[in-house]
């Protein structure tokens, strides 16, 4: 957390230590940070998607997983769910224990969701759709409009959207990690727009669902968003051109590359690609003694030792994966700098290959 | 299917199994595209089940798919012919 985020922070943790859902005045104090932090996040929100959502219609949960089986839990109606092959596993797995009988939507080789037809699923409003407004590890945009056109309800997981992109629909429920704009690990807000036809499954003290609230974590979730979204926007047409040279300049100095996603219909600030012959794992130590930290898809470096399987739905490489996502500040010389860098490390990785 | 070439990569992780067939490929093209048409390559690490067919698409080579090891060992046969249609980048 950046230092006026981590100093809200400790600020919360002395002032509203106490549980906001007691009567004593510690408690209404922690109430009243709760309160005040919430309303700032549902105008924040509000801003960024162009609806309305007031404080009342935004809540907190620890992790993607719990906020994922929540929101799902929360849409009345008992709507069938569908998610695409490409969600992040903890909205999967979440969505999955609400809903047993989740069904996989397939996508094409550029990341986009294979939109369901009316054929497939009878009545498109008994269905809600559980997918990423923009997929986290390759960029690829969905088309939110079409599907909700179509008239599918939307869980929407706006992860590395939310301000950069459009994620809005007038009825979706919307997931968003804090950690995305620079604000604490342990909140994930879920965002309820007004036509969603959703309630939430849980008593929540302050939004906070299923027990005692992490004040400092949402205050310090507030001051976060506050700081960031107006950054965001201004700072996404640049580094969308950034995005852009940084692909085209790897593409002429390093070959085998596969690159993954869609060139343009994607998120500002991601490119994913893959460097034959070397492993994910050694480029991502190589580079990080550069100074430069970058993620990677690649089995060897995933926690489950499995390969992406984003990467795997789409058909792509997953050996020498890198996910590159750029920092605010990022320039044109962070780019070359980078590049240079990224060429040396290739061609010493690539030494002895007999290539 | 003539399989003319077994490449064993049985035990060794990514990218190993990619460049050893890569690098069947290089001696394909440098022998004048007479030999070794059709290679296997033996690999139990998970990852190679999606980056030999990816490979081969991006070099344009063409998988053929699996077949179970010949000797009956562990692991998948991964089974690609080698073409003379146009090179990718």
């Amino acid at each position: 957390m950046a230092g006026a985020v981590a100093a809200a922070y400790t600020r919360a943790s002395e002032l509203a230590w106490a549980d906001p859902a007691r009567l004593h005045h510690h408690g209404r104090q922690s109430a009243l940070f709760l309160d005040t932090a919430r309303a700032s996040l549902a105008a924040g929100i509000a801003a960024a998607t162009g609806s309305s959502i007031g404080a009342e219609q935004v809540f907190f949960a620890p992790n993607m997983r719990l906020a994922s089986l929540w929101a799902a839990q929360g849409f009345l109606g008992a709507p069938r769910f569908a998610a695409s092959a490409i969600e992040t596993l903890a909205l999967i797995d979440g969505v999955s224990e609400a809903a047993p009988t989740l069904q996989i939507l397939p996508v094409d080789e550029r990341g986009a969701v294979i939109h369901p037809q009316r054929d497939d699923f009878g009545d498109p409003d008994s269905v809600v759709l559980a997918i990423q407004a923009a997929n986290v590890e390759i960029g690829t945009r969905q088309d939110l409009k079409a599907l909700s056109a179509a008239g599918f309800r939307l869980l929407v997981d706006a992860s590395q959207s939310l301000g950069r992109i459009p994620v809005s629909t007038d009825r979706s429920v919307l997931l968003v990690a804090t950690s995305d704009w620079g604000g604490p690990a342990g909140v994930v807000v879920i965002a309820v727009q007004a036509a969603a036809r959703w309630s939430c499954p849980l008593p929540a003290v302050g939004g906070w669902i299923g027990g005692r609230a992490d004040v400092p974590a949402v205050v310090a979730a507030a001051t976060a968003l506050e700081l960031t979204l107006p950054e965001l926007q201004t700072q996404s047409a640049r580094q969308f051109a950034l995005i852009d040279r940084l692909r085209v300049s790897i593409r002429a100095a390093i070959p085998d590359v596969a690159f993954a996603g869609d060139e343009q219909d994607r998120l500002p600030h991601i490119l994913n690609c893959s460097i034959l012959y070397v492993s994910g794992e050694s480029l991502v130590i190589e580079l990080d003694r550069r100074g430069y930290l970058v993620a990677s898809g690649s089995a060897c470096v995933a926690d489950s030792d499995r390969a992406s399987h984003v990467l795997a739905a789409i058909g792509g490489f997953t050996g020498g994966n890198l996910r590159i996502s750029l920092p605010p500040d990022c320039s044109e010389d962070t780019i070359d700098s980078f590049v240079d860098t990224l060429v040396e490390v290739v061609a010493q990785l690539r030494q002895g290959a007999g290539l | 299917m003539n399989v003319s070439l077994w490449i064993d990569e049985r035990g060794r992780r990514c990218p190993i199994p990619v460049i050893s067939l890569a690098r069947a490929q290089t001696m394909w093209l440098r022998d004048g595209f007479s030999t070794q048409e059709v290679v296997g390559v033996l690999a139990d690490d998970p990852a190679a089940q999606y980056d030999i067919p990816a490979w081969c698409r991006l070099k344009g080579a063409e998988f053929q798919g699996t077949v179970a090891p010949p000797d009956g060992g562990p692991g998948t046969g991964y089974i690609v012919r080698f073409s003379t249609s146009r090179q990718e980048d």
